[in-house]
């Protein structure tokens, strides 16, 4: 084949194209340190990509509404072991009094009132912006006192429940979603429940048996009440059970959110990472290429027939 | 009997002849580097005479003609393989500039905006009554209408560049068309006398290798020499002594991009759109007419469905301030939802997260929106929101890859060929300097020859 100049040139001239865009796509792979950097690089590796980061996305919202339900159930539960302390103090009190005369029956009434006092302060605990026991009214203090009870004709030791049995529930995996919190009707009233009892009134109702000042009646129903007790006791502490169960499930998925995750990134790794080590590699190797074929064109160019001319 | 004057005309001839060629090849030397030329070859016959004693004598050196080592065949290939590379430059071009707009490698883009959308909302649902959350989901939603309007627009302003790209290349047609006229006439007068116009044909030939790049066309020769152009479906471009213009004209369908015309010489025109079917201005044409809209009905698809599937969950509850759950994303366009999209509340208060009548503390509402994100709403309720987007990214990304992939293959293509071609009509610098030297003894020859004759005449002379 007839060779020209030109078509030396030519050859050349590709050849150094080819090293230089070489030069530029591996320079671009070791800056961002990724072998994708346009759709175009890799199409089905890109879709997979955005499938990934959306699914990392996801996991990390489930684990930070994991998170919400874990703090709100752990102070629940802080809540709630105190409540069924109380209720062992008042069944204390009781067991004592069964035996008692009407002088200490009289001051365990004052230690019956203030069990009472703390078990409603503890019904209206708040988190955030939201009273735990109040299912949805969450807004408003669920438990008050009876209303009637300031002016002396009604009871300063009943409580009346403001609130709901709505659920407050969240999301934590894909149609995945969890009961996180324990609202009055199941704890402190019992009226969501097939044989519950309201913890108030069982109280109401030792302080009234305290207080019959035929101590042989009152004994017998104070021995009654101590099965309402038992009763109450049993009340949160299945409320307290269920919660822990929602709690494992919270904190086994939360688990398996974190390693799924760590697979996950793993994968997006690997589709997306550039070898560092190899790409670097590579450009050295490109680079030798460029300077060994800029070189040979340096000498061939300079030879020609003119040289040898006379 | 040979004339002595006879003799001296061959050396004459010689010398005007080894003359010429020195020209030639000075020529040849001179333009090694001309894009487009061919290399000239003077054929030389011998030439006699019936002369001494009836016997034929030869008379010398003549020139028959310069010629161009020219391949018919190899240029003829060379621009069909023109207009296909022309089609892919083109559309890869244009496919590099949307890869941008779906970038979703680098940086803030559509998946993103969706997936912190969606985040936003499982915050809401964690805390169903309160106020940051709400601010912090209208901040959240504004940015992805924002990023789906942008995309959208995007789009809309590489059509418009393709357009004034496409009419700025006709008018390069246009004025390449002329001057092929131009060279017509001047080869035709040229080569009234018999000699080819070389290095005018050269001309006219790199000239129709330009409009082959931009414009699939037919060409013929004529007797004469002259070359006519058609384009668009058999329309004239340029005919031995015409030549005609091409241009934009404003889409009768007023939704659509400009179409292309071909102006005839009473001046009525003829949509030639859909006749073009190689070039760099096809491959404008696809991306700007078939492409882009392709990639924006996807986009309309999505924001549709995200609109709807949010407005008709949202309604279904109430807000913050009891009252019933309104539009959450706004469309006052039908036509162009991806366009047009934008939040439809602003005061966070109107956000919805409860059901009717569940409290201020439900978050009904909000968990089924977070949900959304999961739902296959999307083509036939076969696919998410995310699904659906990242189909479109892959489209692209495999649209561009193959745009790309078929530019290269067609250089390499059209090398090998342009590498034929210089094989054939290429100017080898060693090849000539050769040729001069042989060229300049044969004229060193031929002055000797008059030189010889020169002494002959004057020994004749002298004999007076």
């Amino acid at each position: 084949m007839r060779v020209t100049n030109n078509l030396m040139m030519n050859s050349l001239r590709m050849s150094l194209y080819k090293s230089t865009n070489s030069l530029v796509e591996l320079t671009e792979k070791v800056a961002t340190g990724k072998k994708i950097n346009r759709p175009s690089d890799d199409p089905d590796g890109m879709g997979r990509v955005l499938d990934f980061q959306n699914t990392i996305s996801r996991v990390n919202q489930y684990m930070q509404n994991i998170a919400v339900g874990k703090t709100h159930m752990e102070v629940t539960e802080n809540v709630l072991e105190e409540v069924e302390n109380y209720i062992e103090l008042a069944q204390t009190v009781a067991l004592d009094q069964t035996a008692g005369d009407s002088d200490s029956r009289l001051k365990a009434v004052d230690q019956i009132k203030s069990y009472f006092d703390q078990i409603l302060s503890l019904a209206n605990s708040k988190l955030g912006d939201r009273y735990l026991f109040a299912g949805n009214q969450s807004d408003d203090e669920p438990f008050s006192r009876n209303a009637d009870g300031i002016d002396g004709t009604g009871d300063d030791y009943l409580a009346v429940y403001n609130g709901d049995d709505g659920e407050y529930k969240i999301i934590i995996g894909t149609a995945n979603q969890v009961k996180i919190n324990s609202h009055g009707d199941e704890v402190f009233t019992g009226d969501s429940l097939v044989d519950g009892v309201n913890i108030f009134n069982v109280l109401n109702d030792l302080v009234t048996a305290l207080e019959n000042p035929d101590i042989d009646a009152g004994t017998t129903q104070i021995i009654s009440q101590l099965d309402s007790l038992e009763q109450a006791q049993d009340q949160v502490n299945a409320a307290r059970i269920r919660s822990a169960n929602a709690y494992d499930q919270l904190k086994t998925t939360n688990d398996y959110w974190t390693d799924f995750k760590v697979n996950i990134e793993q994968q997006l790794s690997n589709i997306q990472d550039a070898d560092l080590a190899q790409s670097v590699v590579e450009l050295q190797n490109q680079e030798l290429v460029y300077e060994t074929t800029l070189a040979l064109a340096g000498e061939i160019m300079q030879i020609s027939y003119l040289n040898f001319l006379r | 009997m040979t004339n002595i004057f006879g003799t001296l005309n061959i050396g004459k001839v010689a010398l005007t002849t080894q003359q010429t060629v020195i020209d030639v090849t000075g020529h040849n030397i001179a333009n090694v580097n001309t894009p487009g030329y061919t290399r000239q070859r003077v054929n030389m016959t011998n030439t006699s005479i019936t002369g001494y004693q009836g016997m034929t004598v030869g008379s010398g050196v003549k020139i028959e003609d310069i010629e161009r080592v020219y391949n018919n065949f190899v240029e003829q290939q060379i621009k069909l393989e023109n207009q296909q590379l022309g089609y892919w430059e083109s559309k890869k071009s244009a496919l590099d500039n949307i890869e941008m707009i779906f970038n979703e490698a680098s940086g803030y883009g559509i998946a993103k905006a969706m997936n912190e959308f969606w985040g936003a909302w499982n915050d809401l649902s964690n805390n169903p009554s309160g106020y940051a959350e709400r601010v912090a989901l209208l901040t959240k939603s504004e940015t992805l209408a924002f990023t789906l309007n942008q995309a959208y627009i995007g789009l809309n302003e590489i059509q418009q560049n393709l357009t004034s790209t496409l009419a700025s290349d006709l008018d390069q047609i246009n004025q390449t068309a002329a001057y092929v006229k131009d060279l017509n006439s001047q080869i035709m007068q040229a080569e009234v006398s018999g000699y080819r116009a070389n290095d005018l044909r050269d001309q006219r030939d790199s000239l129709i290798k330009e409009l082959s790049s931009m414009i699939d066309i037919e060409t013929t020769e004529d007797v004469d020499g002259n070359i006519s152009v058609f384009v668009g479906g058999g329309h004239p471009l340029v005919s031995p002594v015409n030549s005609w213009e091409l241009a934009t004209a404003t889409n009768p369908d007023p939704a659509l991009e400009d179409i292309i015309v071909w102006e005839s010489t009473e001046g009525s025109t003829v949509d030639i759109t859909e006749k073009i079917n190689d070039g760099s201005i096809k491959g404008m044409l696809d991306v700007r007419d078939i492409t882009i809209p392709d990639y924006q009905n996807r986009l309309n698809d999505l924001a549709e469905g995200l609109i709807n599937g949010i407005n008709n969950v949202h309604t279904t509850g109430e807000d913050l301030n009891g009252d019933p759950g309104g539009v959450f994303f706004n469309l006052p366009d039908v036509d162009e939802p991806a366009k047009y999209m934008a939040v439809g509340i602003d005061d966070p208060e109107l956000i919805v997260a409860a059901a009717v009548g569940g409290g201020i503390g439900d978050n009904t509402v909000a968990l089924s929106i977070a949900e959304l994100q999961e739902n296959l709403t999307m083509d036939g309720n076969s696919a998410t929101y995310s699904d659906f987007f990242q189909s479109l990214v892959s489209d692209v990304g495999i649209a561009t890859q193959y745009a790309d992939t078929n530019y290269e293959n067609q250089e390499i293509m059209l090398t090998q060929l342009k590498n034929h071609r210089e094989s054939i009509s290429g100017v080898s610098l060693d090849e000539e300097m050769v040729n001069l030297t042989k060229f300049q003894h044969a004229y060193q020859a031929a002055a000797q020859l008059i030189n010889t004759v020169d002494e002959m005449l004057e020994a004749l002379i002298s004999l007076a």
